[in-house]
């Protein structure tokens, strides 16, 4: 094993590895390095705070699931409502189509064509004499006054 | 249902010798208990892991409890699908949760960075005698601070095996890599974090 190799798998507790280093000097001296580098970059030991906070996790996350547990089943229970007010509502709206006079026979649209020859001839054989008024003059009452 | 109706957590002094798959199973069924007892099982463990992405031990609790809620969840939509074919890969899961929560956090974090007046100004003004207890808090502070911006593999496995003191067949169970990856992964991981050193 080259001392490379040894550098790259010293921290992963290979045997070979473990072997080179003892009979390796720069190998040992670039070990502690890795092993220096490690400590630094270590979490220290839990402190009384942490330590404090995980008494009472159990109980927090147990009351959190149940929280959200009966959240949930709000939730269900307001779209579950929601659907069956909205399929109630169709069917109402469907049965209330069913039932009106005016949907079962639709009215037909009458079109008179502009050229039928009826509406022609009634218009040129316009009879005015159906306005005319008869006109008396009363001598007694010239002004036309009511009496 | 009533308040009172609702099975409540009991408080178990001694652990069970249960595995977790039987307990996560048990839980599943509708035994309370078993919930409590994974989490008293796990609580350190993850508390360990997600600590390192928390600016205060409230965050990280608060990360561990959200780690172990979605991990309950998780079991809980993906055992009937799994049936009884194996094992439940709980603590693994427990494991990719926690890291990706402190992942997520730890962008946030970062969007809404915030310098607390008092430790700019104890950082600006040392004490003569603290000088070299000093300049090892920054050496440290600067190593914490690059662990944190290694290769997201890279940290995923240094925290793991560091903070979580996992052999690496098991963190690369959890990371969803072989053993061999893992060490891989740790290999680059330290050798960047000695550049740092230099």
């Amino acid at each position: 094993m080259t001392c490379e190799e040894c550098q790259a798998l010293a921290t992963t507790g290979d045997t070979a590895a473990a072997e080179h280093l003892a009979g390796c000097a720069a190998c040992r001296e670039e070990e502690a390095k890795t092993k220096a580098a490690l400590a630094l970059a270590a979490m220290p030991a839990l402190s009384g705070e942490e330590a404090a906070q995980l008494g009472p996790l159990a109980a927090s996350t147990w009351s959190a699931w149940r929280r959200a547990e009966r959240r949930k089943s709000l939730w269900r229970s307001v779209a579950g409502l929601a659907v069956a007010a909205a399929v109630g509502g169709l069917i109402a709206s469907a049965a209330l189509l069913r039932a009106s006079p005016h949907s079962s026979a639709p009215q037909r649209a009458v079109v008179a064509a502009a050229d039928d020859p009826a509406l022609l001839a009634s218009d040129d054989e316009f009879d005015t004499s159906a306005y005319e008024v008869p006109w008396t003059f009363d001598s007694e009452n010239p002004e036309g006054e009511a009496p | 249902m009533t308040e009172t109706s609702v099975p409540h957590l009991r408080v178990v002094t001694a652990p069970s010798d249960r595995s977790d798959d039987t307990l996560c199973r048990a839980f599943v069924a509708g035994e309370p208990q078993a919930f409590g007892e994974l989490v008293r099982r796990h609580q350190e463990l993850i508390f360990r892991v997600v600590r390192r992405y928390a600016e205060s031990p409230d965050e990280a609790r608060d990360l561990t409890q959200r780690a172990f809620l979605r991990a309950f969840e998780a079991a809980r939509r993906s055992l009937p699908r799994l049936g009884r074919s194996g094992p439940v890969p709980f603590r693994a899961w427990l494991l990719r949760i926690a890291l990706n929560l402190g992942k997520n956090h730890l962008r946030a974090r970062r969007r809404w960075k915030l310098a607390p007046v008092a430790n700019l100004e104890s950082l600006a003004s040392p004490a003569p005698d603290a000088a070299d207890g000093l300049a090892r808090a920054e050496e440290q502070a600067r190593v914490k601070a690059a662990v944190l911006t290694l290769p997201r593999r890279q940290r995923e496995v240094l925290t793991l095996r560091v903070d979580g003191a996992l052999p690496f067949a098991e963190v690369g169970e959890a990371l969803g890599i072989t053993e061999g990856n893992a060490k891989v992964h740790f290999c680059m991981a330290v050798k960047r974090l000695k550049e740092e050193l230099r």
